[in-house]
């Protein structure tokens, strides 16, 4: 049986090698683990903002200070980046989830690092982004960038991630200015 | 307004340990030697390895009996502070893991003007750590410097006390070992100086008596009692799931009786580890004396008492010599312990013993750090390759007669975006293709993990590392579709992920035909090798493409925008494939609809029947089409067409995970929570079974052993019976689990076979899976 075994099986292998979430209203601003509402909704945010597309900063130039407020904002899609509330997408009906990740009273070249977190609580992907001094998103009185988190067609919706998820968001490898979010993600309809 | 909860509670991220390889011996320190050195017989990773030992003597000064050992990473090192005629005789364990575990370690000198000392540690979950030592102090009385206890008293913070200054600069070496799939809870106790016994009892009471294993240490009191040593030791034992007892033999009563202050640290294994407890007594006259247990691997077996690993109690008093109640333990054979002392000084004594055995269903696993639930790729017999979120690639090496195995063989240097589907894996070039969510797209050398080629130098020209999204790097906002190479042409198809905004929407998508070798373009479907959009409305493509190679003929699925969105495309990949006129990279066919019904978006790739006359295709609806693929030879229909009169659902919506495994009219696969299979009847389908898992991956099926397996969000690793015709599964065979994780919620892969693993009558055979918690675990199947 070995020969033909392992032939069926080699045979069965190459061919599977072969085979081979939207609107805003206001957020929260948050910081540390305390829950702050923000007295000032932010604006709209700029249409078409996206993550930095060049190498970013060596490091950090500005200062965190203790007045820093993190803030996790969502939005469906890059053609509406308007941020909304209680996020909430269903697998088969969203693309890539933007999430705004800002800080209050943030100046200089920064970086974050930006986690999401699925529902059963580990790590799904971990991106490091850049906030250049010049260049960051505006939402209400937070500085930041928008950052893609790609759901449809991805391991999530084959594999049904559904649930609370939670990206927390981390600036130059400070836990004190961290800031957290979370959205739902439900199953198909 | 939307408020956001924070601190949300997440469950722990079991990480099951994985035994490497055990070594153990008796050895001595003989008389007038200070220190003994085992040479291992093989190079171990000290972050993952740690060192117990037991041991015997007949010495009342500590100077020449108080012996610590500590590894290297190619020997075990045993010291005492000074030499005599004393022989020590050692009893030792290395123990070294694949992973699950964790193990810092360190020598810590403790002057003669000091009692405590807080020692810095590399951060560790005390919830899951534990601190072994050995302390030796000069003599000349086993004392009150001679006993430590050792606390955490923070997270990065270990603390030595000692009772009394030690006389001379006393050294400790010790080890953190961190059991990443177990819980450890830890408490004192303290006796006065009247009590021969204390308990503590535990809330929540132990889940499983064959999983706990009671380590503890502590310090003694006993100002003035030199001569009192049945005062000074205890032991340990679990009497049942709620009640620790500690006890001595001897009672201190006038001028100054010894204290005890204890700490305990009782270990939970949430994995396959299992231990048993039990005591060994013996008589005035005995030395040595055994006990019987359940059979163990003594391969995998660890036998250790209290307090240092070597503490029972003894009835001695008069004198100094701990040589009656420190013991050395060992296994005579895989039922029976045994306890032997160095002197019995006519007193009894009693040790309280664990048996710890590391079993585990996994033979090797290696860590990615970050959620790597793709499932890995292989080069069998070789090397296992791992992606992770993170974008993190390793190679491990995954041949079990190497010293190494196990080890990582490489790290790719670049930092490459989340990687959520398989990798192309090429023998023939000794290639890892890589398909990442940062648009681009890498080749890398799968003997050293040196970049080949990237889109951004080899497709387009004047891109640099890292990933960017200017256009002249990436082929797509993100590529999710794992790549397939084709031999003959020497050419990797990549399919891409637009969704929207700049600089591409969700219906310009294409896939690019790029040189094995170089990256370079050799054409693009729906657009050009300079990153131009075709006329086609193709969207997001989520999986790979699937060939036809005799035919000449690609075929892919797409989501869709708009209900008149085609999904199913068929593209040549050679002049006049696909079984009709035309050039490389043109498209044959393309459907939105079959019959009346729209297809829909779909996720998973098509699956091609093993006469290529028939596609697969399972919608994100829930329906599996068989479509005619038109393909030279076939007969029935026009390409594009429906074989089945209608097609099968599956009643619920949501995507087939990767694709269908497709198999002499056997239909298995993944979708909406269940696993099925079912039979192309040829004009029509019927399900044959169906099973319920949470989150399954796409199977694995291997029909000579009449089984599938498929990873689940449940942590596991189901074995289904495939039911082929001539082997029809009988009850118990239709799902049997095998944890992966004891986390219920992980996410295990779908798993990868490696042939040249298999052996054995009945033959087993390895698998790969990858977990999110950032493992990939071997398996071996059938279970």
């Amino acid at each position: 049986m070995a020969n033909a075994f392992l032939t069926s099986m080699t045979d069965r292998l190459r061919k599977a090698a072969l085979a081979g979430a939207a609107g805003l209203s206001l957020m929260a601003f948050v910081a540390g683990c305390n829950d702050y509402t923000s007295a000032n909704p932010p604006t709209r945010a700029t249409p078409g903002s996206v993550a930095n597309p060049n190498p970013g900063p060596t490091g950090p130039t500005g200062p965190i200070t203790s007045t820093l407020q993190g803030a996790i904002l969502f939005a469906e899609s890059e053609d509406d980046m308007t941020p909304i509330s209680s996020p909430s997408f269903a697998l088969n009906s969203v693309g890539d989830v933007q999430v705004f990740v800002g800080w209050t009273m943030l100046s200089g070249d920064h970086q974050a690092e930006v986690k999401f977190i699925a529902p059963n609580g580990n790590v799904f992907m971990a991106k490091t982004v850049d906030l250049p001094n010049t260049g960051k998103t505006t939402i209400g009185n937070a500085s930041g960038t928008w950052v893609s988190f790609p759901v449809g067609g991805t391991m999530i919706t084959a594999r049904e991630l559904t649930g609370t998820w939670k990206v927390e968001a981390t600036l130059d490898d400070a836990a004190a200015s961290s800031a957290s979010g979370r959205l739902t993600l439900s199953p198909a309809t | 307004m939307g408020i956001f909860t924070l601190c949300a509670l997440y469950s722990s991220r079991a990480q099951a340990a994985v035994l490497k390889r055990m070594f153990s011996g008796q050895t001595t320190i003989a008389a007038a030697a200070t220190t003994r050195t085992i040479t291992l017989p093989a190079t171990i990773d000290l972050t993952k390895s740690f060192l117990v030992f037991t041991m015997s003597f007949n010495e009342a000064d500590p100077t020449y009996a108080a012996v610590s050992g500590q590894l290297t990473s190619t020997t075990a090192v045993f010291r005492r502070n000074d030499q005599n005629a004393t022989v020590v005789n050692i009893q030792y364990y290395v123990v070294e893991f694949f992973c699950g575990v964790k193990v810092q370690r360190g020598a810590t000198n403790i002057p003669d003007t000091t009692m405590q000392v807080d020692v810095p540690i590399t951060t560790i979950d005390r919830t899951k750590a534990i601190p072994l030592f050995g302390i030796r102090a000069p003599g000349p009385n086993f004392s009150r410097n001679d006993w430590a206890q050792v606390t955490f008293t923070s997270n990065t913070n270990m603390r030595i006390t000692l009772d009394a200054v030690p006389q001379g600069t006393a050294t400790m070496e010790w080890q953190v070992i961190e059991f990443q799939d177990a819980t450890v809870r830890t408490g004192t106790v303290n006796f006065t100086a009247t009590q021969n016994s204390q308990t503590a009892t535990l809330s929540p009471a132990i889940a499983n008596l064959n999983k706990a294993w009671l380590v503890w240490n502590h310090k003694i009191g006993d100002p003035h009692n030199l001569d009192r040593i049945g005062e000074k030791m205890i032991r340990g034992t679990i009497t049942n799931t709620t009640t620790l007892t500690f006890d001595r033999d001897a009672t201190g009563t006038v001028p100054a009786p010894t204290t005890i202050n204890l700490t305990y640290y009782l270990v939970e294994f949430l994995d396959d580890t299992v231990t048993q407890q039990g005591i060994i007594n013996m008589t005035t006259a005995q030395l040595s004396n055994t006990a019987t247990i359940t059979a163990v691997d003594l391969t995998k077996s660890i036998v250790l008492g209290g307090h240092m690993m070597r503490e029972g109690r003894t009835s001695a008093v008069g004198t100094d010599n701990g040589g009656s109640g420190w013991m050395m333990l060992d296994f005579t054979s895989a039922t029976q312990v045994r306890a032997t002392r160095g002197t019995t000084l006519s007193s009894t004594s009693s040790m309280g013993f664990s048996v710890v055995e590391f079993l585990s269903t996994s033979p090797v696993c290696f860590d990615t750090a970050v959620n790597s639930s793709i499932a890995p790729g292989l080069r069998p017999g070789v090397a296992v390759f791992a992606g992770n979120a993170n974008g993190d690639i390793f190679a491990f090496d995954s041949n079990p007669a190497n010293a190494t195995y196990g080890n990582l063989l490489w790290t790719y240097a670049e930092p490459v975006g989340a990687i959520d589907k398989r990798f192309g894996i090429s023998a023939a070039t000794s290639t890892v293709f890589v398909s990442s969510m940062d648009g681009c797209f890498y080749s890398v050398n799968s003997a050293t993990g040196a970049r080949r080629a990237w889109s951004g130098a080899g497709t387009f020209a004047g891109g640099s590392i890292p990933c960017s999204s200017n256009t002249n790097e990436r082929l797509a906002d993100t590529l999710a579709a794992a790549p397939v190479r084709h031999g003959p042409l020497n050419t990797v198809f990549v399919g891409t992920r637009n969704t929207s905004g700049n600089p591409w929407t969700e219906v310009e998508n294409k896939v690019w035909a790029l040189n094995s070798t170089t990256l370079a373009c050799n054409w693009v479907f729906n657009g050009t090798c300079a990153g131009a959009d075709g006329t086609t409305r193709v969207g997001m493509i989520s999986n790979s493409p699937t060939l036809d190679i005799p035919g000449n003929c690609m075929y892919f699925t797409t989501q869709e925008t708009l209900a008149t969105d085609h999904t199913v495309f068929a593209v040549r990949t050679n002049t006049n494939g696909c079984n009709s006129v035309g050039a490389a990279g043109s498209l044959a066919w393309s459907i939105t609809t079959v019959g009346a019904t729209n297809l829909g978006s779909i996720d998973a790739s098509p699956a091609l029947s093993e006469d290529r006359c028939t596609l697969y295709v399972g919608t994100n609806a829930g329906a599996i089409y068989a479509l005619r693929t038109g393909g030279a030879g076939c007969t029935g229909g026009a390409a594009g067409t429906a074989k089945w009169t209608t097609p099968y659902s599956t009643g619920t919506a949501g995507a087939f995970v990767e694709t269908i495994w497709a198999q002499n009219s056997r239909l298995y696969f993944s979708q909406g929570n269940t696993v099925r299979r079912v039979d192309d009847l040829g004009t029509s389908a019927t399900q044959r079974w169906s099973q319920a898992i949470t989150g399954p991956a796409m199977p694995l099926v291997i029909s000579d052993f009449n089984r599938l397996w498929v990873g689940s969000s449940d942590g596991k690793l189901h074995q289904l019976c495939a039911d082929t015709a001539t082997t029809p599964c009988v009850g118990s065979q239709i799902d049997v689990q095998s944890n992966v994780q004891s986390s219920s919620a992980a996410v295990v892969s779908s798993p990868t076979l490696d042939v040249t693993t298999c052996s054995g009558s009945p033959q087993t055979c390895t698998v790969f899976i990858g977990v999110d918690t950032g493992r990939i675990y071997g398996k071996r199947v059938p279970y």
